[in-house]
């Protein structure tokens, strides 16, 4: 016996089960012609939104019940690979890009290529946007929001300093000389630029304007040594003139917003995702502002954009059509977008977008404007990862951990840095 | 003939050993059940996942015993877990114990106002491993937090982390988990007031002092409770993951210098789909926790004494 | 040669007597003092973060990371109030919730696993090594691998987004951690008890029943203050087995309030622990003076 089939394993575990089967069997019955589970994993603003959006989808639709759940992210995941293994997720969820590869290629997610045009209309969306949403030819998730890397800056601390952002086609050499400007009048305690080195998608941007990625075509790796140690370089060089901040501040930003050093108010520029604009001005009492990458002398255009998160419906789902309706309702559907709004990014339905833009408040108008800029500098989306890329990100956290706490050089770290990806790609 | 009788006498005493092993059986049918029903089960799916891929999302695969070859010979984070798990226990442990009996005692009795400290010195053990403690612990041991201020009137230069430190950061989690001392603490309390008042009064008719009381009756009789106490707080020390996993927000940095067993276990399993490799992970950490256990056990000859064995 | 004391019919060391009497009610009363300074001060450490918890429960977001004051300088009930509403069900669902999954597992594992003890600290059966040792064993797998076997487990049966699986494990003694805790204690129970009784024609239900549990108020209160704390902050069995937010208790109902994606409420957090807090706190207080009453007891039966 080398291989369980999933209903063996289930059933071997049932007949463990079979005394304590006496004691139960009590299920929640299900009244409503079609009930649909719904999962997302957000923050309270989201989750009011969402709720209120399924509440006019039942009104609209009469016959079907969605019975939502809303998590933390850190909850969301494990609780969705419990109930995949136990064939009993929701029959849409919320996918984050990094894990639609996992779940397409495992066949826990089903291909919608056949609701679009049916009960799925992406008439309005860009072809080339949908197309993030699939994987290996098939498209497994609808993009939810359109989202790209940025730089986020404190537009009072720059009036506080009396410095003036340059344009926003600044190369790095251009942006290093801002940030030692910031450090001269910067006081104690205080630092240019937060140290993002670590942050997949600045390392990517950066090998990306030189004509490099991350992963090939082929899912092998885009980069060598020597350009990781060229990365880690640079930022060697900026903490040790002080630009950015020392090795704790660093380690401590690790994942929250309000961990974020510029959150914490250590820094004036630090680096984040387009769509987290609006929760890190939630933390900050200062305005802040968003703009381009700097690039590369000479290079490429390195930035992209991709889906912040996607729809997706599963593949234990018994109600696929009815799912396929809400994801629809919850795309394109006018008046839910009134509600739902940019909060998960620029919808990708652009007459959607072109509605929010009639009224936007502060966030939604910067960011479109970040937006139209992007849209002139991008390059195309990257290919799809491989298996085990998702392990190779939090690796290079750890690795460039090593480095800040001096434990390793720049080019040792770069060597580290190709061999653990690879040996991370060989065993997945 | 001589054959059958001896048979028949063997079965006697079996028979005779049911009989009186009967009642013994009937007061443990829930707990069979529940073994059987519940945890047997689950416990086995693990032990056999321990020896296949297994990612979760797809039924498992049989793979022998690579993944315990990948453990043993490979993986580097696989050692460093393990040195920060035996560190945190080693000292964990005895400090926590220690704290919980030393406190346990003087609020025995006799001081005014006991009940007042007793629920105060349990009240973190309130928190337990709820997210304030991430928000707490920064604010008591990063930068500008208590300890930096703290060792700033000491003469330090500003701006010490320690929570973010990767040479000390293991500390803060140990600190928290003696900070909450307050289960040990409270079975110790149950343990001592189930100390004969007369065997006190009795010692001190005889003139015993405070020190030799402590030492000759409250140590002796105390000993099967902080046998429950040294083996559980071992166990549960071995598994701590809620503290370590709010507190580095997962992460068990800076660069895995808090990466606790069972949370670089949970790294594996739900984080890069491998819940085989975490199996095995596990049945490790299993024979670990069960030879400490057994030398504990084979101690207790030694030092713990019940009422009922005479 | 006489002393003039003596001639005068004092007790030459009576004064000195005296003297060591204040001495030493002084040096008891220093004592005293001292070990409550000592207390009190370990108080203040243990309760500082707590207090800096309640602290911020009372400030608006914006100032929580930047007033660390204990004080807060505007005093505000509005994370209370917002707080308790917050989520699309009301703290009210999530409390009952929390309190009916509590109460059976106090309920449930304070009658079978004392049970479970008296077998084995008491009875002699075939097996009981093996079963004890089992019992043991079961306590040393860390629960994450064991937790996806476990809900197939409960699916199969049907019992996913009911609260059965988080209440029926405790009626059948699965916690070791109470059934071995309360072996110990039942061990410390002297034999010649249980044997007079059998003497008086008692079987081990009476013995169990009339003997063990009276003499066992310490630790059966002790068990009670842990089944419900522990099971009133579990929150990954909540977590996997339910997904009706009507049906969600108070930790998973917390957690839902930071995210690390989007804006949180740090404030509604803050307060919405803090009134986490009070129902355990306030069962402690209680079943504490059960394990201080229980001692009265059994020292009286002895």
């Amino acid at each position: 016996m080398t291989n369980l089939t999933r209903r063996s394993f289930n059933r071997y575990l049932l007949a463990s089960a079979a005394g304590a089967a006496a004691f139960g069997g009590l299920t929640v019955p299900a009244f409503a012609d079609s009930r649909l589970r719904f999962m997302w994993w957000g923050n309270p603003t989201r989750d009011e939104r969402t709720n209120a959006v399924v509440d006019l989808f039942e009104g609209n639709n009469s016959g079907i019940v969605v019975d939502t759940e809303a998590l933390a992210s850190n909850d969301y995941w494990p609780k969705i690979a419990t109930q995949a293994a136990g064939g009993n997720m929701p029959d849409v969820m919320q996918m984050d890009y990094r894990f639609l590869f996992e779940y397409a290629r495992r066949g826990q997610i089903v291909p919608l290529d056949d609701y679009v045009g049916n009960q799925i209309d992406l008439s309005n969306f860009d072809p080339g946007f949908v197309d993030s949403g699939r994987v290996d030819g098939q498209l497994f998730g609808i993009p939810f929001g359109a989202n790209s890397p940025s730089v986020i800056y404190n537009m009072a601390k720059f009036a506080e300093y009396g410095v003036t952002l340059p344009d926003h086609s600044w190369t790095w050499d251009e942006f290093w000389d801002f940030a030692r400007q910031i450090k001269a009048v910067a006081p104690e305690g205080q630092w240019a630029v937060a140290d993002k080195a670590a942050w997949e998608p600045a390392f990517d941007i950066f090998l990306r304007q030189q004509g490099k990625q991350l992963y090939t075509e082929q899912g092998e790796l885009g980069y060598t040594a020597a350009d990781a140690a060229e990365y880690f370089e640079m930022w060697r060089q900026a903490r040790e003139e002080g630009l950015v901040p020392p090795a704790d501040i660093t380690a401590q930003d690790s994942d929250g917003l309000d961990t974020r050093p510029i959150s914490r108010r250590r820094v004036a520029i630090d680096f984040a995702h387009s769509n987290h604009l609006g929760g890190l001005q939630g933390q900050n009492p200062d305005e802040l502002g968003i703009t381009l990458f700097p690039h590369r002398e000479g290079g490429v255009p390195g930035q992209y954009m991709k889906c912040a998160t996607l729809l997706c419906i599963t593949a234990n789902s018994d109600a696929k059509d009815d799912a396929a309706k809400l994801v629809n309702y919850l795309l394109t559907d006018p008046e839910a977008n009134k509600i739902l709004r940019m909060e998960r990014g620029v919808p990708g339905d652009n007459a959607i977008a072109a509605t929010l833009l009639e009224d936007p408040d502060d966030i939604e108008r910067k960011t479109i404007e970040y937006f139209a800029i992007v849209q002139d500098n991008v390059s195309p989306m990257p290919p799809p990862p491989p298996a085990g890329a998702g392990e190779v990100e939090v690796m290079m956290v750890r690795l460039y951990g090593e480095l800040i706490f001096d434990r390793l050089t720049p080019e040792e770290a770069g060597e580290r840095l190709v061999n653990d990806a690879q040996a991370i790609l060989d065993r997945a | 003939m001589a054959t059958i009788t001896s048979t028949s006498s063997r079965w006697d005493a079996f028979a005779r050993q049911w009989r009186r092993g009967r009642s013994g059986y009937m007061f443990l049918i829930p707990w069979l059940i529940g073994f059987f029903a519940l945890t047997l089960g689950p416990a086995l799916a693990s032990l056999y996942l321990a020896f296949t891929k297994y990612d979760i999302l797809t039924p498992p695969v049989f793979t022998g015993l690579d993944n315990f070859r990948y453990m043993f010979l490979q993986d580097y984070r696989f050692r460093q877990a393990l040195q920060v798990t035996f560190t945190y226990v080693l000292w964990s442990v005895p400090l926590k114990l220690g704290l919980a009996l030393l406190i346990a005692i003087a609020l025995d009795k006799g001081t005014r106002g006991v009940d007042l400290y007793r629920a105060i010195f349990y009240l973190p053990s309130l928190i337990g491993g709820s997210v304030a403690i991430a928000v707490l612990w920064r604010q008591l041991f990063d930068r500008d937090g208590l300890t930096d201020q703290l060792l700033q009137l000491l003469g330090w230069p500003p701006g010490t982390s320690i929570l973010n430190n990767p040479d000390h950061a293991l500390k803060t989690l140990i600190v928290l988990s003696v900070w909450q001392f307050g289960a040990p603490m409270v079975i110790f309390l149950a343990g001592l007031r189930q100390i004969p008042q007369d065997l006190h009064e009795a010692a001190r008719m005889d003139g015993a002092k405070t020190m030799q009381r402590f030492f000759r009756i409250t140590l002796p009789m105390l000993a099967p409770v902080i046998f429950f106490n040294l083996i559980m707080q071992t166990i549960d020390a071995f598994k701590a993951f809620t503290q370590a996993f709010v507190v580095s927000a997962g992460t068990g940095g800076p660069i895995d210098s808090t990466l606790f067993y069972t949370l670089y276990l949970y790294q594996e399993g739900f984080a890069f789909f491998r819940m085989g490799y975490a199996s095995a992970l596990a049945w490790f950490l299993l024979i670990i926790i069960a030879a400490f256990t057994a030398l504990t056990f084979l101690s207790a000859k030694y030092w713990v004494h019940y009422d009922d064995t005479r | 040669m006489t002393t003039l004391a003596e001639h005068a019919g004092i007790d030459p060391y009576r004064e000195a007597r005296a003297r060591s009497k204040a001495l030493k009610q002084r040096r008891h009363a220093v004592r005293a003092v001292i070990k409550h300074i000592v207390l009190i001060l370990s108080s203040i450490g243990m309760l500082y973060p707590l207090m800096w918890l309640v602290a911020s429960s009372f400030k608006p977001d914006t100032a929580i990371f930047s007033d660390f004051s204990l004080i807060p300088q505007a005093f505000s009930f509005e994370n209370y109030v917002n707080g308790w509403t917050a989520l699309r069900t009301s703290f009210t669902t999530f409390f009952t919730n929390s309190f009916i999954i509590a109460a059976l597992a106090v309920v449930g594992n304070l009658m079978a696993c004392s049970l479970t003890a008296f077998a084995f600290a008491r009875l002699d059966f075939p097996l009981k090594k093996l079963w004890f040792t089992l019992m043991l064993a079961t306590l040393m797998i860390p629960y994450h691998v064991t937790l996806i076997p476990q809900y197939i487990l409960f699916l199969n049966i049907g019992w996913v987004n009911t609260i059965l699986p988080l209440v029926v494990p405790k009626f059948l003694a699965t916690d070791a951690f109470f059934v071995f805790l309360m072996v110990q204690f039942f061990r410390g129970i002297p034999r010649e008890l249980d044997e007079a009784a059998r003497m008086d024609g008692c079987g081990p239900w009476r013995i169990y029943w009339r003997i063990m549990l009276p003499l066992s108020v310490p630790v059966m209160a002790t068990a009670a203050i842990f089944s419900f704390m522990w099971t009133y902050d579990d929150f990954l069995g909540p977590l996997i087995y339910l997904n009706d937010i009507n049906q969600y208790t108070v930790p998973l109902a917390l957690r839902t309030f930071v995210d690390s994606s989007g804006v949180s409420a740090w404030g509604q957090l803050f307060a919405m622990s803090t009134l986490s807090l009070l129902p355990v706190f306030f069962f402690f207080l209680f079943f504490q003076r059960l394990i201080i009453r229980g001692v009265a007891t059994s020292a009286m039966k002895r």
